[in-house]
């Protein structure tokens, strides 16, 4: 199968490589850029854990060819801190143990960060549509709703200050 | 979806040759080209869990996802 030359912009950096035309993004993240922080859980876009943002959207990487996103701004987990400085919702998450294994956290975060880029001051009800694309096996979803409506308030907050 | 399916195969797409057309006149002739061969990529969110874990006979996709001005 032939490969192909393209251009994956990811967090903010521009990566040249040859992928196969039936590589996914997801693919493409953790086995040509060693991005792992994407996890891969049932492949079929079921459980929301391989979410990326794509141009501020979130999208499973597991049902977009790496082709597709060609050219695309892509974030993963590891481009949501801005340095050592944890983004509010990352924060938010440890602040109030909505981590337990961790594996769905990346996925989690970056719906929440596509909902509160969007939606300021989203209701409990938002906040909980926003992630019913996203399985959490461990702890149930109270704390995770919790956090990223602290983290809402949290932005809020600093936007004034 | 069975769950046979999730062990039968490693969820990796099948292999196949990628086409993106421009233009309409374009996509018309690569799709009468192929035949019944070729697949229409619009979103994927659909075509791609069928292409895992069924991975149909079939050795060529259309993209059409970033859209043409027809």
């Amino acid at each position: 199968m032939k490969k192909k030359l393209t251009e994956l912009h990811v967090n903010g950096e521009v990566h040249s490589l040859a992928v196969k035309p039936n590589d996914t993004l997801l693919e493409a993240l953790r086995e040509h850029l060693g991005l792992v922080g994407t996890k891969e859980g049932c492949s079929v876009g079921e459980c929301g854990a391989c979410t990326v943002l794509v141009n501020g959207r979130a999208v499973l990487s597991c049902l977009t060819l790496a082709l597709d996103a060609a050219g695309m701004e892509i974030t993963t987990i590891e481009g949501v801190s801005q340095g050592e400085t944890l983004d509010p919702i990352q924060q938010a998450f440890v602040d109030h143990g909505a981590v337990q294994c961790g594996f769905c956290t990346p996925g989690m975060i970056l719906t929440a960060k596509e909902l509160l880029t969007e939606q300021k001051k989203p209701s409990v009800a938002q906040i909980k549509e926003s992630v019913s694309g996203n399985f959490c096996r461990c702890t149930g979803y109270t704390k995770i709703v919790e956090a990223i409506e602290v983290a809402s308030k949290s932005i809020e907050h600093r936007a004034k200050s | 979806m069975p769950l046979e399916a999730f062990h039968m195969n490693n969820m990796r797409l099948p292999g196949f040759a990628y086409h993106e057309p421009t233009r309409l006149e374009e996509l018309l002739s690569i799709k009468q080209e192929l035949k019944q061969d070729c697949l229409l990529l619009a979103g994927g969110t659909d075509l791609l869990p069928m292409l895992k874990t069924s991975q149909p006979n079939c050795s060529s996709r259309f993209s059409t996802s970033k859209g043409f001005p027809g």
